[in-house]
């Protein structure tokens, strides 16, 4: 029963109940007792909602728009979204999400299609708050007009250990595109200084993982302009890392290409400033001793021919 | 975003008007995730802090304690007002973990932030999985010390009772299934203690059938998730789910809804049961 019903209701009841008869005192009382009393059994649904102050932008000036998760008293753990903006006023300068309250990026957000960015996560141990930051975009205006950011695809799921889902409303945001004036600079982005945070990567494996060999599991977080993507080296321990080394972009879990593990593994984290850490997992096993047989089969020659040198000339002088 | 922490146990009473209300003797506090982010400067980062303080001395109702951390942002100590939200739970004599109680603190240099009011919910178990129609089901856990514990049981009419905790607050409620028809229902239970009301405790599920079917202890190690085997639901565990992400025919056993794919439900059931 919604409150305005409620209070609807009751107003009836007070109108009826005019006259000083104890049924109509106690009418009157349970009206008073519900109007005061909160209504239970009311869902409020969360709400997922584009931000953008303010909310217009100027052509050439890139601005940011943010995506708020309010779980109205719920307690969420995962999060799925498309963000999707008009291509004809914006193009996508960069994704933030450094702020995030997403922990684990099942779909890191990206673009998956013109003017669109998907993404999906999740926060281990749930999250319940208002106006927490999921996502950031920067977009670039490119015209003049009016444009409408909005959120489909949205699952918000229950912390409850079944994942169900929790109600959620969105709002989209309208940003009115102004065209530029003719003496204002291009603005200057800002950038980012803030490294990604130290991590360790761990090795594993698992019979249903790249057939059962060893892969390397990663993940970190940047409260600068969140994490762009990662790269690994693996480098023989023997060996030292050249100025110039093959990088491997990579995500995990990564397939391990020596799967020896008798090589160290740098991992690059790097963020979408261009900011970068790099962790290092040392070799879990020494490489056996490698001989060269060549060199070996020379230095026998050597030596036979040095010996028969000296019997020979030894033979000479007794002659 | 680094952190130092630790738990550490105060005999005094804590809190004006209020007091922290933990389960039984004995007991374990665990503060089980902290996420911190910075109300003014925005820093997020997943604590993943896992602190278990086995109490050494019998747990005194009204007892508090006091949490002290060190946040850095980067290399630095954090300067600032911090908004963070802790997930806590009590773990009885047996093992059996209620279920979170999770709240907001704003925390801010140079000021102890006191909570107060925090009531944790009481452990709930049965001694059957199966019960017999007609024979006698046992309700039983722990909570604070001499309290009213109101039972709950679903079934297709609600059935209400009571229980008192007794002095090392174990409380047991025997309920008659005559009243309950066949198939599945389900129990929890909440503490009451002068006007403070606890949360709900976990949900205990049971059938009604022909015959008894003793219950199964239940184990504190995470029940889904643990895809590696290793008892912890932690990176390694998603990197394995997030390889048969919207991958066609994914092995039954990463499938924690039995829905025959792996997306974002799985996730969600194995962010609830991660353990770091």
């Amino acid at each position: 029963m919604k409150k305005r019903d409620v209070i609807a209701y009751c107003k009836s009841v007070v109108l009826k109940g005019t006259g000083i008869l104890s049924s109509n005192i106690y009418s009157a009382i349970l009206v008073v007792f519900f109007v005061l009393a909160p209504v239970s059994g009311v869902v409020h649904a969360a709400t997922m909602n584009v931000v953008s102050n303010p909310n217009s932008a100027t052509v050439g000036q890139p601005f940011r728009i943010d995506v708020n998760l309010d779980t109205q008293g719920d307690t969420a753990n995962a999060i799925q979204g498309t963000i999707s903006f008009p291509t004809n006023l914006f193009t996508l300068q960069s994704v933030d999400d450094g702020e995030s309250i997403i922990n684990f990026w099942v779909e890191p957000p990206q673009s998956v299609a013109s003017g669109e960015v998907a993404f999906s996560g999740i926060v281990p141990g749930g999250f319940m708050g208002a106006a927490s930051s999921v996502v950031g975009l920067i977009l670039d205006p490119v015209s003049q007009g009016t444009g409408t950011i909005s959120i489909g695809d949205l699952k918000l799921l229950r912390n409850d250990g079944q994942g169900s889902m929790i109600p959620v409303t969105t709002k989209t945001e309208s940003i009115v595109v102004l065209g530029a004036a003719s003496n204002t600079p291009p603005a200057e982005p800002i950038v980012s200084q803030i490294a990604p945070e130290f991590f360790i990567p761990v090795i594993s494996k698992d019979l249903n993982v790249y057939g059962g060999k060893y892969f390397l599991a990663f993940s970190t977080t940047d409260k600068g302009s969140g994490i762009d993507h990662y790269e690994v080296l693996e480098v023989p321990s023997h060996k030292m890392v050249g100025v110039v080394s093959s990088w491997q972009v990579a995500t995990s879990p990564y397939l391990l290409q020596d799967q020896s593990l008798t090589s160290d593994i740098y991992v690059r984290a790097v963020d979408h400033a261009m900011n970068f850490i790099i962790v290092k997992l040392p070799a879990r096993y020494s490489a056996p001793a490698k001989t060269n047989v060549y060199l070996e089969f020379a230095a026998i020659v050597f030596i036979c021919i040095s010996l028969f040198t000296i019997v020979l000339l030894r033979r000479r002088r007794v002659i | 975003m680094a952190t130092e922490s630790k738990l550490v146990k105060r005999s005094s009473p804590w809190g004006a008007g209020g007091a922290a209300c933990l389960p039984g003797q004995e007991s374990r506090w665990g503060v089980l995730l902290a996420t911190a982010s910075g109300n003014l400067r925005r820093v997020w980062a997943l604590l993943g802090v896992t602190v278990l303080l086995l109490a050494a001395n019998t747990v005194v109702q009204g007892a508090g304690f006091t949490y002290q951390g060190r946040l850095n942002d980067g290399n630095r100590p954090a300067s600032g007002l911090y908004d963070m939200t802790f997930s806590l739970y009590g773990e009885d004599s047996a093992g059996r973990r209620s279920s979170l109680f999770v709240f907001p603190v704003f925390v801010t240099i140079g000021a102890t932030t006191e909570i107060s009011g925090i009531f944790i919910s009481p452990t709930i178990d049965v001694d059957k999985d199966v019960v017999k129609q007609g024979d006698t089901i046992a309700i039983f856990g722990e909570s604070v010390p001499n309290v009213s514990v109101n039972i709950q049981v679903n079934s297709d009419k609600t059935i209400f009772a009571n229980a008192t905790s007794n002095k090392s607050g174990a409380y047991l409620y025997d309920l008659d299934t005559s009243q309950l028809g066949f198939g599945s229902h389900s129990t929890k239970s909440k503490s009451v203690e002068n006007n403070l009301v606890s949360d709900e405790s976990a949900v205990r599920n049971f059938t009604v059938g022909t015959e008894n079917v003793a219950a199964q202890p239940e184990s504190i190690l995470p029940a889904k998730g643990d895809i590696d085997g290793d008892d912890r639901v932690n990176l390694v565990d998603f990197s394995i789910l997030a390889y048969w992400y919207s991958k066609p025919n994914p092995p039954a056993q990463y499938d924690l809804n039995g829905d025959g794919k792996i997306d974002l439900v799985d996730f969600s059931i194995m962010a609830f049961y991660w353990t770091g």
